[in-house]
């Protein structure tokens, strides 16, 4: 069976989230904690959303020096899965896995509610059964989540309704095997807890075939 | 004349610093960096004065008036002071 890391540091508080989200979809999950994780041992990461050191400094700029992100880079450049889900998407972006950078909100404020998105780079291992530009509501929980661009990037996902003033309603980044996601695809996936329907699901799914191809 | 006034407000000597005492651990220890790192807030303020002291001073009472700070455990400093 496939195992797929769940990335924690101190601060991490989605990573039972995401491991829901993966036995939902039947995919097996460990929650690692960085000091453990080593390069070349799980067939996809996933850098859970929270708190890393307390935000200090920037958000995710500590998680991104840990060795954890130097074996998570070697796993990365041997094609291995990566995701990044809002705090784990900072880390990328401030580890250079991801072009640009996430600063705080324009308006400023966290921003905490369902927002619809469009999911537009469905080449990716976790957006390969998305219709090309299709719509499906996800909830967002951040302060810090205006992408800015330092160059040529890939809009994975945008924003319908932009909640933070990210550049071109960019809400994911994607680069082959790797993406940054701001909204919580694990918190879309029950649809006796969530509201606005499962349209994280797919993503996990995604996932799951991706791993069995 | 307008001036800006960098203050910075952090804890007072005495006062453990947790972020301080992360980025000093994570970031330089973990690479056999021996500095010691406290942190603080850095404001700018932009105010009108006729002098670069009278700027400084009025920067200060202005940061304790609206309490930028609380007495008990914060310094306030003026880290610099230039014409804007």
């Amino acid at each position: 069976m496939h195992r797929v890391a769940i990335l924690k540091f101190p601060g991490t508080n989605c990573e039972y989230d995401v491991l829901r989200a993966l036995e939902i979809v039947g995919l097996r999950g460990e929650v690692v904690w960085h000091r453990d994780y080593r390069s070349g041992t799980y067939d996809a990461i996933v850098i859970a959303g929270g708190f890393s050191y307390g935000d200090y400094l920037r958000a995710g700029a500590i998680a991104a020096q840990t060795s954890a992100v130097g074996h998570l880079r070697e796993d990365a450049d041997s094609g291995v899965p990566v995701l990044g889900i809002c705090n784990g998407f900072q880390v990328l972006t401030e580890a250079g896995l991801l072009p640009g950078a996430l600063v705080p909100n324009d308006p400023p404020g966290f921003v905490c509610k369902w927002v619809r998105v469009s999911v537009l780079d469905v080449k990716t291992p976790f957006t390969h059964l998305y219709e090309p530009g299709e719509v499906v509501y996800m909830p967002v929980a951040h302060a810090e989540g205006r992408y800015i661009p330092t160059g040529p990037y890939t809009r994975a996902v945008a924003y319908i309704d932009n909640p933070n003033g990210s550049h071109g309603n960019t809400a994911g980044v994607s680069r082959g095997n790797i993406l940054g996601l701001m909204p919580h695809p694990e918190r879309a996936v029950d649809r006796d807890v969530s509201r606005n329907g499962t349209g994280g699901l797919k993503l996990w799914l995604s996932l799951k075939l991706w791993l069995k191809e | 004349m307008r001036y800006a006034v960098y203050l910075n407000i952090a804890y007072k000597p005495g006062i453990r610093d947790p972020e301080g005492e992360t980025i000093q651990q994570e970031i330089f220890e973990r690479r056999g960096i021996g500095v010691k790192v406290r942190a603080g807030k850095c404001l700018v303020l932009l105010l009108e004065a006729s002098s670069e002291e009278e700027a400084k001073e009025r920067a200060l009472k202005l940061a304790w008036d609206v309490r930028l700070g609380n007495p008990n455990v914060h310094v306030i400093e003026v880290v610099r002071v230039q014409h804007a």
